[in-house]
């Protein structure tokens, strides 16, 4: 057997051991394998390594793990509710909301009903800026929008 | 015309998608079945059980804030391992945590305490998960983290190489290499 065939074939070994190897790869490792003592020892060494390291205990989980994770999981469902109010109160949702509520007014005052259009043109001034009584700065110093930018951050789908 | 084929049915994708609707009893179903194979596997990062129970947690958490977002684009599990390997290379990399082998010296002792025998092989397997993890440690981090996710995380190859987004090639060239250093350490001194 050739040194390079051997080291082609020994990078198979541990693929081999796991069965992931294709069927036509699979047959060439063993043809090879039956002709060359030096790699059946090292097909040896590594089944032993692979065998010891899967005997080797993992960690077991505490009995009340799952009762942890449920508090944890209510307090997480609380908290969402909470950053769904503060989502909302985004300065652009703000805005929208500002406007709409504007649309709303001026709808109101132009089509009153049971009473006359309204043809105040200062009232109309004011519905038109609506949206400058907004305070948007109280808003974008909350350190919730922090998490939430984490939260839209976190890459989920692969 | 020929029918399309039938996309073979994934049990844990099912649920997730049934989280994604709304059925909370689905996503502890999900936590039952999981949790306890994601604590072995990050315990492996950081020999300790406590934190790995607590980073199993956040993985879940994680999952349950995306479960509106959840396609079955892959495997349920491949999915979930993705996320549990960036999470524990994450917290690996804030490097605050220190190995104690508390989680192992619970695994080993639980059941070895009334019989000699058996604590002597408790011995061997301490000595033997300490020489594991010493060569692990040594390693580039992506043969390390592949032979986690196939030994003790019990990936397929196909499953690992999604995982770690490299080619089947790559992934068993890192198990190869991995486990070959590993049989250097057990069999070569």
């Amino acid at each position: 057997m050739s040194f390079e065939s051997c080291e082609k074939i020994r990078r198979e070994i541990v693929a081999y051991i796991d069965d992931q190897l294709d069927p036509d790869l699979r047959a060439e490792v063993e043809v090879h394998l039956a002709g060359c003592q030096a790699c059946r020892l090292r097909l040896d060494e590594l089944e032993k390594t692979v065998a010891r390291v899967d005997d080797l205990p993992l960690a077991i989980p505490a009995p009340d793990l799952l009762q942890r994770f449920e508090e944890r999981l209510e307090h997480e469902r609380k908290g969402i509710i909470g950053e769904f109010l503060i989502w909302l109160l985004r300065p652009r949702m703000l805005l929208g909301a500002s406007l709409a509520a504007c649309l709303l007014v001026v709808l109101f005052l132009v089509v009153r009903p049971g009473g006359a259009p309204v043809s105040d043109a200062s009232e109309l001034a004011i519905a038109g800026h609506m949206d400058l009584f907004s305070d948007y700065e109280a808003i974008e110093n909350l350190d919730v929008l922090e998490d939430l930018e984490f939260i839209e951050s976190i890459d989920v789908d692969t | 015309m020929a029918e399309k084929k039938a996309q073979p049915l994934d049990p844990d994708a099912e649920l997730m998608l049934r989280v994604g609707a709304g059925d909370e009893a689905a996503f502890i179903e999900l936590f039952k079945r999981h949790a306890p194979a994601l604590v072995g596997f990050a315990d492996r990062f950081f020999h300790n059980r406590a934190i790995a129970e607590e980073l199993v947690q956040e993985i879940f958490i994680k999952l349950y804030r995306a479960r509106r977002s959840y396609r079955r684009r892959s495997k349920f599990t491949t999915w979930l391992y993705t996320i549990a390997t960036r999470t524990c290379l994450n917290e690996l990399r804030r490097g605050v945590h220190r190995h104690d082998r508390k989680s192992l010296d619970e695994a080993l002792f639980a059941d070895t305490r009334q019989a000699a025998a058996a604590a002597d092989r408790a011995l061997e397997g301490h000595e033997l998960a300490t020489r594991v993890d010493g060569v692990l440690a040594g390693l580039p981090e992506k043969q390390r983290v592949a032979f986690i996710l196939v030994r003790f995380g019990g990936r397929s190859y196909p499953e690992a190489s999604q995982i770690l987004g490299v080619t089947p090639a790559a992934l068993k060239s890192l198990v190869f290499r991995s486990t070959d250093a590993l049989r250097r350490e057990l069999y070569e001194e």
